[in-house]
């Protein structure tokens, strides 16, 4: 079996995979590890898409200058797109991982003012004995 | 062949993907303790599972022989409201043999009951108020563990913090504090919370 007749099948799987898990991920309400992982698996899946598709342009022939034109004016469009999703998927790792940083720090501040205010309290209760 | 290497190596890398994704990686920081969680003030049922399961361990604890001493449990609250006494009757029936609990001076007049059954029922729950309501709620699992509410009215929900394994030095100057505000609180009778002062709706 020939090479060039299973690329259009894989392009296909890998580019109805990247954006049904990215659907997926979007439906999830709640933040969890299960959307880490959707994303990392659009992430897996997106980037098998790139490779075949740099695979076509290798399996490329017999072409006029005008067509190679165009053809690599469409190249350059689908990169531009599929690395922008992989980028969009790489900032939500980070926006994620942030988001927990953040999450950190409102907690110690919940604990500082409340450890601060234990003392104020303890000498209402004296000032009130008095 | 190639087949099955290949079947064999992406089993692998799914292995090491879920390995990285599930991997429990929670919050820490040393000042305060291994395991800070966060909990937003619409996540009533987060705050209480996680609670609750803390309470479980400490008895898993507990059972295996691991610990040595009685379990404890100490809280201030503003008013013993249902998800105290919840919290409170979970610990009760976990082996928790040394339950305190501190509150202000007024309960919700519909609980006096559900406090008095609590009280008679579980003799190791001791109950204090004090002339003032408490500003500051928290509560100590064990002396390792902390749970602490962010201040705030009692007609408002609230965020919380829970840590587990909390440092030594923080969780010290909450005894000293629990220890201190004991002082000034009085204790209350099963038959005294019939009587006590309530808010009405």
């Amino acid at each position: 079996m020939d090479l060039t007749h299973l690329i259009p099948e894989f392009l296909v799987f890998s580019l109805a995979g990247s954006s049904l898990s990215i659907a997926a991920y979007s439906a999830f309400r709640d933040k969890n590890d299960d959307k880490k992982l959707l994303l990392v698996v659009a992430c897996c899946f997106t980037f098998a898409f790139l490779v075949l598709f740099t695979l076509t342009f290798l399996t490329l022939d017999n072409l006029t200058q005008l067509q190679y034109i165009f053809v690599l004016i469409f190249y350059f469009m689908i990169f531009m797109a599929v690395l922008g999703i992989m980028g969009f998927i790489i900032r939500r790792l980070i926006v994620d991982q942030r988001s927990k940083d953040d999450e950190l720090d409102s907690a110690i501040d919940i604990i500082n003012s409340s450890k601060d205010g234990l003392d104020s309290f303890i000498n209402l209760l004296k000032s009130q004995k008095k | 062949m190639i087949l099955v290497i290949v079947s064999i190596s992406s089993l692998l890398a799914v292995f090491i993907i879920f390995k990285l994704v599930y991997r429990h990686n929670p919050n820490f920081n040393e000042h305060y303790g291994a395991e800070i969680v966060l909990f937003h003030s619409d996540e009533q049922y987060k705050k209480r599972i996680w609670r609750f399961n803390l309470i479980e361990d400490l008895k898993n604890q507990e059972s295996k022989g691991k610990k040595d001493g009685k379990l404890e449990l100490k809280v201030i609250v503003g008013e013993f409201s249902e998800n105290t006494q919840e919290i409170v009757k979970h610990a009760a029936n976990h082996n928790f043999e040394s339950i305190t609990i501190i509150s202000g001076p007024n309960v919700f007049c519909e609980d006096r009951t559900e406090i008095f059954t609590l009280l008679d029922r579980y003799i190791n729950v001791k109950y204090f108020i004090l002339p003032e309501r408490p500003t500051k709620h928290f509560m100590i699992f064990d002396n390792t563990h902390l749970y602490v509410e962010k201040p705030h009215r009692h007609t408002e929900t609230r965020g919380s913090v829970g840590i587990k394994k909390c440092n030594r030095k923080l969780l010290k100057i909450y005894n000293k504090a629990f220890k201190n505000i004991l002082s000034y609180s009085k204790p209350l009778t099963k038959e005294d919370v019939l009587h006590q002062q309530c808010y009405k709706e």
